[in-house]
């Protein structure tokens, strides 16, 4: 099988090498950078081409989806197998998911079916996988020891909180969507907010961060708004107000947070800075007693990358409610939810002073999604869609 | 036991009495006015002289502190059973008199009460006289009704949040977004966790909220169920509208008839006007072919009086979730329960041209309430001494 790999900075990425090379494929890459400039980006989709041309390939495959690869492989027929790992994603909302060279593939339920609903035929469902083989090394690597580690982003750097920017809209709307994003807080497994965001309070977003999608894409303003920054800001929100309340009632415990902003304050956590997402989280999972997920509000039944990643390090998984954790993980036995705060708190106390039951619920845990979560099955998944 | 029953608006009156009656108590039906809930000394004369003939007990459907405060100086037992929600005299200081027991019909307020540390109230679900209807209703043949909705739309004078005057943008703009919310979801309330003390404190600045003289401070409860009761209003309105849109637009041609105070015409909804509770209404529930029931959204988790009239009426009943229907029923066996709006018309639809399945759930239905839900069964749980 030849092969080629869309080379970026993505999760992931090294694991599908690795895997495709232990499968005796022909693996070329191929760099493509969505940041770079227009002329530069220009030429990587240049350079794809040709060796499309030149060496041809049975497919090509990147995490993620980008439009001009599409159109590159579209224009030499060959297929284009991209596994988006985001939720929300740009770029499946453009037109060129409907080239029939793709098989794009998305992880949220919730999202294929509003595809399936609008008869779009090249996006399917596949859960993510993990690299079993590459955590179970990586985990056994030392790492500071922690209680209750949260790795993940809290939103809090400039660039991310796009809801500051809604501060001085009119205070009727203002105070409507933090009613809404309020609420939305307190419930999971329906997103309600892009349902209520009305015509008057787009309006009024619109006039302070204005949203004009290109015409490339499907996306609409008032989905736009609710999954980049409403959904974004409740998560944000509830990302910090668990570790406050956290913080507060395990004083006397280990507390680590793993974010990119290194400045970020919060009393009793430690904030221990970004950690490498390859070589170095893997061990911070394994070395907690407890892993948090709370997932971005944005992904609507599908399990989060971070579930994932906490389960086949051998970690203890403790998450919000997601509709598919539940479908293919037993509640209690591999991992555990919790239903609210309060609910978090108790559930933490619990399995802290548990360690029997907290080791063996991380074992079954480790132990499915090693063998019916991995790379190398989800690879044979999305081949079965090339013929 | 010897039982002064105290008789006010209430229908279940009759019903009540009867099965007391017939369970062996000595009752003697009591209705005297009261002028002021809280305070009214004529009136407390008046039933303490009447006490003095002997009884073991005052009962009432819904609480009355002046009922509370004679029994306690009887020193006899209080017996009362909520049906409203909210009954908002609850609040009364009275409430932790030794002489009260008091039965709520929702888990989630009684449990409220229990944690503020009040041990008068119990937990017991509403009651039916399934006997009696199935005596009124035993000639009852065929439908008169497609799809029928009995109970108010609150759009009157007692909708106090259509009538606030002034409240800062920023507050109307946060109440309204947790009412646009509330209206997707069910089994949770969102005033009680999003219009925390704070809030209701700063609203209390524009908006008169308070019961008076002789009860506990409870502003920011009632602000809550001012919120509650407007999201009933609304969602009553919305799915009756939707309702009526589908019924006008059925090629079976299908209608809603809707018996209550409302006057607003609406596609497809014939209005009927307030219906007569202990005759009128379980025909209605009999002779139509679905029954809908919109829980006031006061009410945390019971099971509203209308699903066990509908049910013990024999009626087939389609009715929004509520935390303790999933305790007594199940979905689809003795009535059905939608999950959001869509649902509802799904289910509507369905079950309009599925006769024979609904005639079995009805039937299972009016089975269940007559096991479980009659004053037979009930009763004794209230009248313990």
């Amino acid at each position: 099988m030849r092969v080629i790999i869309i080379d970026w900075n993505s999760y992931g990425n090294e694991s599908m090498k690795a895997l495709m090379h232990r499968k005796g494929y022909h693996v070329a890459t191929c760099a493509y950078d969505e940041h770079l400039s227009r002329e530069e980006r220009e030429a990587q989709v240049k350079r794809l081409s040709r060796i499309l041309e030149e060496d041809g390939a049975d497919y090509v495959f990147s995490y993620n989806y980008f439009p001009p690869v599409s159109e590159a492989c579209q224009e030499k027929g060959v297929p284009y197998l991209a596994w988006v790992y985001d939720s929300p994603y740009m770029n499946i909302y453009s037109h060129t998911v409907l080239n029939p060279v793709n098989r794009i593939f998305v992880f949220d339920y919730g999202v294929y079916e509003e595809f399936e609903q609008n008869g779009i035929q090249t996006i399917h469902y596949l859960p993510l996988g993990v690299d079993a083989a590459h955590f179970e090394k990586k985990a056994s690597l030392p790492a500071p020891d922690c209680d209750i580690c949260f790795v993940g982003s809290l939103y809090s750097e400039s660039k991310h909180r796009i809801y500051d920017r809604f501060k001085d809209i009119d205070p009727y709307t203002h105070g409507y969507l933090d009613g809404i994003m309020e609420a939305q807080k307190h419930i999971y497994g329906v997103n309600f907010l892009e349902g209520l965001i009305t015509p008057e309070a787009e309006a009024q977003m619109q006039k302070a961060y204005p949203c004009n999608p290109n015409a490339d894409t499907v996306m609409t303003p008032a989905r736009i708004y609710s999954q980049f920054v409403l959904s974004r800001q409740v998560t944000a929100m509830e990302r910090k107000e668990i570790l406050m309340m956290l913080g507060e009632r395990f004083s006397d415990r280990r507390l680590h947070l793993y974010t990119n902003d290194a400045a970020l304050r919060i009393p009793g956590i430690q904030n221990k800075g970004p950690v490498d997402y390859y070589d170095g989280m893997p061990a911070v999972f394994s070395h907690a007693r407890i892993n948090l997920n709370i997932t971005l509000r944005s992904i609507l039944t599908g399990i989060p990358l971070r579930a994932l990643d906490i389960l086949g390090s051998g970690g203890f998984l403790l998450s919000n409610y997601q509709a598919e954790l539940e479908e293919y993980f037993r509640p209690g036995e591999d991992f555990v939810f919790y239903e609210d705060y309060e609910d978090l708190m108790n559930k933490a106390e619990y399995y802290l002073s548990h360690e029997k039951e907290r080791a063996e619920t991380a074992e079954n845990g480790c132990w499915k999604v090693r063998t019916e979560h991995s790379l190398e099955g989800r690879l044979t998944e999305m081949e079965k869609y090339l013929s | 036991m010897k039982i002064l029953y105290y008789h006010w608006m209430e229908n279940a009156c009759s019903d009540c009495v009867a099965s007391m009656r017939e369970q062996g108590h000595d009752v003697e039906i009591y209705s005297e006015k009261m002028e002021n809930y809280t305070r009214d000394p004529a009136f407390l004369e008046k039933i303490s002289r009447k006490l003095r003939e002997g009884y073991d007990g005052i009962f009432s459907f819904n609480y009355f502190p002046l009922l509370s405060e004679a029994a306690q100086e009887a020193e006899i037992i209080y017996f009362c059973w909520v049906y409203d929600s909210p009954n908002l005299t609850l609040e009364s200081q009275t409430l932790n008199n030794p002489c009260n027991r008091v039965c709520l019909f929702d888990y989630g307020l009684y449990e409220h009460y229990r944690q503020q540390g009040v041990e008068t109230v119990d937990y017991l679900p509403l009651p039916c006289a399934v006997h009696r209807l199935d005596q009124l209703l035993a000639s009852e043949r065929g439908y008169r009704y497609d799809m029928s909705f009995v109970g108010r739309l609150y759009d009157d004078s007692y909708n106090f949040y259509r009538q606030i005057g002034y409240l800062p943008e920023d507050m109307r703009g946060y109440l309204e977004g947790i009412i646009a919310a509330q209206l997707q979801v069910y089994g949770m309330d969102f005033p009680s966790v999003l219009m925390t003390d704070e809030f209701c404190e700063r609203m209390g600045e524009y908006v008169k909220a308070d019961l008076g003289e002789g009860y506990l401070d409870c502003r920011a409860e009632l602000l809550r169920h001012m919120v509650r009761k407007e999201v009933t209003a609304r969602e009553r309105l919305e799915l009756l509208k939707m309702l009526g849109e589908y019924a006008a637009s059925c090629p079976s041609e299908r209608r809603v008839d809707l018996f209550s105070d409302a006057s607003s015409e609406l596609r497809g909804v014939n209005l009927r006007g307030i219906v007569e509770n202990r005759e009128g209404m379980p025909k209605v529930f009999r002779g139509s072919r679905i029954n809908y029931n919109f829980t006031l959204r006061s009410i945390r988790t019971g099971i509203p009086l209308r699903v066990v009239d509908i049910l013990g009426a024999g009626g087939f009943c389609i009715t929004n979730y509520q935390a303790e229907l999933a305790e007594y029923f199940q979905n689809g066996v003795e009535l059905v329960w939608f999950e959001d709006r869509e649902d509802l018309m799904a289910k509507t639809d369905y079950y309009l041209s599925h006769e024979s399945e609904r005639e079995r759930i009805a039937a299972a239905g009016h089975e269940a309430v007559a096991n479980s839900f009659t004053y037979e069964q009930l009763l004794p749980k209230i009248l313990r001494i």
